[in-house]
């Protein structure tokens, strides 16, 4: 056993022994897309929050290696830890299965490939409303929210939903190919005062993210994103939950479960979540932001009205 | 089995990406990799401070910028045309070179004390250290923004950035995609076809090609209003070729490269003038630039430029009074530029920039420098900025540039300014400095000749004495206030300029004192009582400038935008100043007004009105009374919202003819015509 593995391997021993103290805890098997970056953050946060919490969480292996049936096959819940992970888990007879750190739309077309599994996703999306609460904290006045679509419509629907509660018009377009993405982008942001930048596949590359951000400071119009990295790059503001949100989120919804029956919940989006804005871009932009906390106070004074 | 997590320290970016790529390849689809991804792996900084405008609350100077829609509402075909909408600027053309563009007056034929970029690559010609608007290798389509400094900014831009600052920013291929053809035909034999195509590679290269044709008769034959002789003509024709690409290389760093020609062919001048007939001047202007930019963090970036253009001219005739001699008008210029630079945050409330570059330059004429090799000089610069926010109100900028120059030796450009927030959305900008121009190769080593052999037959300008590079000290106060949620921006300011040593040129009657002839001088013959003279450079008196200019832009959407520049100058030149038109040489006021509104059924109709009052322009040019122009523009998309398709009918000087240049001789017309752009 290498000499990184030591604190945790007594970790884990120390909870195999509190097992007694931890009656009500459940036999947890973690599967792996990848040990390092997200991954594996959200693997520490996840085995620190769950075996604190009584749980017992078993490495099941990763996606790209041999995986530990006997583990699999014992565990009161898989997690599968990544899209990666939760495929591999899919493909063979399995527990019920919760899959985390991956987004809705790839959630869904795993989901759809295996119609009889027990399966769930705490997924990385944010609520529509959310990112809209958002944007309505930043720019108050703004009417017109432009974004753009991929070919299968993910996140469509949950926008066009959220925008018409918020009392925003929604300027959208479907890119079907990286050839359409200018074209469509100028039309949306001619008609739109702010551009929500959506998870898609296509969208959300890097070359795609380069040309929304350029071509959206060419119009003066703020992109509000997803990510951290995406402010990092020129996007306003995001809304995004951390790797070790989600961790907490999945140990808070294991620890509110009755004793011993384990029902997998709808799959849903993060509970948890921070915000992050670029002062440099709001700075170019003439655009006036509070405060980070005054941002979520008037987030969550949107949340309640 | 139990196996056991490998809890990692934090690992430097570079390798934990470099694991996080590598375990991809190892097991896991790229599909999947990139699911994850889309949250959480790192991209790269695109919005970095070199990208963006500098926000006027913050900038140290005055700052104007011309944006897309005021590009295209303006309906202007020309890059120096759009100048007209900065205040205190002025644009004017003539048959017998390329247009002027000048900031509150003290201007002749040659726009030498304006420094002229593109993408941050100097354009001004080695020769004159003017700038050939006609010329330039880039075409209106391809500009993004123009941002103009109001003024010396020496310490920023170097030696030369005397009058102002010029920085014309294209528009990145990562913003264009497929193909689009505009055409353009009007009045004057005007016609302007161009074709831009667009792509990305499959290694992720963004691209663009662009190739235009356009033809105009700008000045048509009439007569001097005094002596009813014909005046100078001028038809253009431009062929530009230009090829640009970009590609992000990693999260961090950035390759753009930018190629672009630019063949001419003008024919100018006037078939009765026996000295300078009718004549054709073909010119070429080409220009490669290869820049690369490291983003270091939201703060930090390297940049670096290396660039290279050059300008050919060739033009002659043959006089058509005795003796029948062929006279020589070809010129080539040459600059090869290379430029470092970092910007980082040193402390929360401190920042810097700092750069250094080096650049050589060539010139070989035998009319303008009597001279059968090729004039060469290097010069090398340092340059540095230390921003400290002092508090949360006072900002200090400190600046300044040490010049190595060929000509002028060692030169220090200093500039102090503060900042002070009154609100979130105004505040106010005290700035003083000192800038220097140093004399061009034309202004150094001037001698303009005509001749036959080795004799000098004519004269022109020489340089002859020892001339000083120009110095301006300069001091403004000035207020910006921004409210974007009314969509309003003001920016208002005085400014005092006081310069000496001001490079100008003064005649005097060949062999009498002080007046050398050139060597090998043999005049043609001339009349007894009408000696030839020459003229020589010399640095002129000390001139004051002061005077305010306000600017307003206030955009509403679904109403329109209105934006609006006035600009008041008084010029006092001390006594013994070179030329008695200096102090008339400004208007007293500057104005641009841009009115543009937005209709239903996707029709906009805009309108640009253009007004100075009376001056003189200096040297070739001549007295123009109070002018004022009218241009109507309306437009109307079609097609897919986000394809370009656009027809519009433009009419300039709806108001009639105006004076230009020269009251007596050069008249701008009216022009109508109209365009078609379709993309897909």
């Amino acid at each position: 056993m290498s000499r990184l593995c030591a604190p945790l391997y007594r970790l884990l021993l120390g909870a195999w022994l509190f097992l007694p103290l931890a009656a009500s805890g459940y036999e947890v098997a973690l599967v792996m897309s990848q040990r390092s970056g997200s991954a594996q953050a959200f693997a520490d946060a996840f085995v620190g929050a769950a075996v604190a919490s009584g749980h017992r969480v078993i490495d099941a292996g990763g996606a790209g290696g041999v995986l530990d049936e006997a583990a699999l096959a014992g565990a009161d819940l898989v997690v599968a830890n990544g899209e990666a992970a939760l495929a591999a888990v899919l493909s063979r007879p399995s527990r019920p299965t919760l899959g985390v750190m991956l987004g809705r739309a790839r959630f869904d077309a795993l989901s759809a490939r295996h119609p009889q599994a027990e399966l769930s996703a705490f997924t990385l999306d944010q609520p529509a409303a959310r990112q809209l609460r958002l944007l309505r904290a930043v720019l108050p006045k703004s009417e017109h929210v432009g974004a753009l679509f991929g070919d299968a419509q993910a996140g469509a629907k949950p926008l066009q939903e959220a925008a018409a509660a918020s009392g925003f018009d929604l300027e959208a377009a479907t890119v079907a190919s990286e050839a359409e993405l200018i074209a469509r982008l100028e039309a949306v942001l001619r008609r739109s005062d702010a551009f929500v930048a959506i998870p898609d596949a296509l969208l959300s590359q890097p070359a795609s993210a380069r040309a929304i951000l350029l071509t959206s400071y060419r119009f003066q119009k703020p992109v509000f994103a997803f990510s951290r990295a995406y402010v990092d790059a020129g996007a306003l503001a995001a809304v995004f939950t951390t790797p070790q949100q989600v961790a907490t989120d999945v140990v808070n919804w294991l620890n509110g479960l009755p004793p011993g029956r384990l029902t997998l919940p709808p799959p849903r989006a993060p509970e948890s979540f921070e915000i992050a804005v670029n002062r440099q871009v709001a700075r170019a932009l003439g655009i006036l932001l509070p405060s980070d906390e005054e941002l979520l106070r008037l987030m969550k004074k949107g949340d309640k009205s | 089995m139990l196996r056991c997590y490998i809890l990692q320290p934090a690992m430097p970016l570079p390798f934990n990406r470099a694991l996080l790529g590598f375990m991809s390849v190892l097991s896991l689809s790229p599909a999947a990799v990139q699911a994850s991804d889309l949250f959480f792996d790192d991209m790269p900084l695109v919005l970095t401070a070199s990208r963006m405008a500098q926000s006027p609350l913050d900038a140290p100077v005055a700052v104007s910028i011309i944006d897309r829609e005021m590009i295209k509402a303006s309906g202007f075909t020309e890059i120096h045309e759009l100048l007209r909408l900065v205040p205190g600027f002025l644009v004017a053309d003539w048959p017998k070179g390329p247009p002027v563009v000048a900031r509150h007056g003290l201007a002749d034929a040659h726009d030498r004390r304006l420094k002229v970029m593109i993408d941050g690559r100097t354009v001004n010609r080695p020769l004159r250290g003017d700038t050939a608007w006609q010329d330039l290798p880039i075409r209106v389509e391809d500009i993004d923004r123009i941002e103009v400094v109001r003024g010396a900014h020496g310490a920023a831009y170097g030696v030369n950035a005397f009058d102002g600052v010029i920085n014309i920013i294209t528009r990145s291929p990562v913003t264009e995609d497929g193909y689009s053809l505009t055409t353009q035909a009007g009045q004057g034999g005007f016609t302007d076809v161009a074709f831009r195509s667009n792509g990305l590679t499959a290694n992720g290269i963004d691209w663009r090609f662009s190739a235009s044709r356009r033809e105009a008769e700008n000045f048509g034959p009439r007569f001097d209003d005094r002596t009813r002789v014909p005046t100078e003509t001028e038809t253009v024709r431009n062929t530009l070729v230009s090829f640009s690409a970009t590609q992000q290389i990693s999260a961090n760093d950035e390759i753009n490269l930018h190629l672009a020609v630019n063949e001419g062919s003008a024919e100018r001048g006037n078939d009765l003038d026996l000295a300078e007939p009718l004549h054709d001047e073909d010119t070429r202007s080409q220009f490669f630039h290869l820049s690369w930019l490291r983003s270091l963090d939201a703060d930090a970036e390297l940049t670096l430029h290396l660039s290279h253009q050059s300008e050919r001219v060739r033009a002659g005739w043959v006089r058509r009074t005795p003796p029948l001699v062929p006279i020589d008008m070809n010129t080539d210029g040459q600059r090869d530029e290379l430029e470092l630079q970092y910007t980082a945050r040193l402390a929360p409330a401190w920042r810097m920039l700092i750069g250094a570059g080096v650049r050589r330059e060539s010139v070989q004429s035998v009319h303008y420098l009597n001279a059968d090799h090729a004039l060469k000089g290097s010069s090398s610069q340092l340059f540095g900025t230390l921003t400290w926010d002092a508090t949360t109100q006072l900002t200090l900028d400190m600046g300044a540039t040490v010049e190595d120059h060929y000509f002028s030796g060692t030169l220090l450009s200093p500039r102090l300014s503060a900042n002070y927030a009154l609100s979130d959305t105004s505040a106010v900008r005290v700035s003083s400095g000192i800038s220097y121009r140093s004399p061009s190769f034309f202004e150094s080593s001037a001698e303009e000749v005509i001749r036959v052999g080795d004799k000098v037959k004519w004269v022109g300008v020489r340089t002859f004495d020892t001339v000083e590079p120009e110095r301006v000290e300069h001091a403004e106060i000035g207020y910006v206030a921004h409210w974007r949620e009314i969509g309003l921006g003001l920016d208002l300011r005085a400014f005092h300029e006081r310069y000496s040593r001001y490079l100008d040129t003064r005649s005097c009657v060949i062999y009498q004192a002080n007046c050398p002839p050139p060597a090998n001088y043999e005049p043609f013959p001339h009349a007894f009582d009408r000696p030839p003279k020459q003229f020589r450079f010399v640095n002129s008196a000390a001139l004051t400038r002061h005077g305010a200019e306000f600017s307003l832009d206030w955009r509403q959407p679904g109403v329109g935008r209105v934006i609006f520049s006035t600009a008041v100058i008084d010029i006092d030149a001390k006594a013994g100043a070179s030329d008695g038109d200096f102090e008339l040489s400004a208007p007293s006021t500057i104005s641009s007004l841009l009115l543009i509104k937005e209709f239903a059924s996707r029709w906009t109709a805009s309108a640009g009105f253009y007004h100075h009052g009376d001056m003189y322009w200096l040297n070739d040019g001549d007295r123009v009374p109070d002018t004022r122009r009218l241009d109507l523009r309306l437009a109307r998309s079609f097609g897919h919202p986000g394809s370009n398709n656009e027809f519009a009918i433009v009419a300039q000087s709806v108001n009639g003819r105006y004076p230009e240049f020269y009251e007596r001789k050069y008249r701008h017309e009216p022009r109508v015509y109209l365009s078609l752009s379709l993309g897909w």
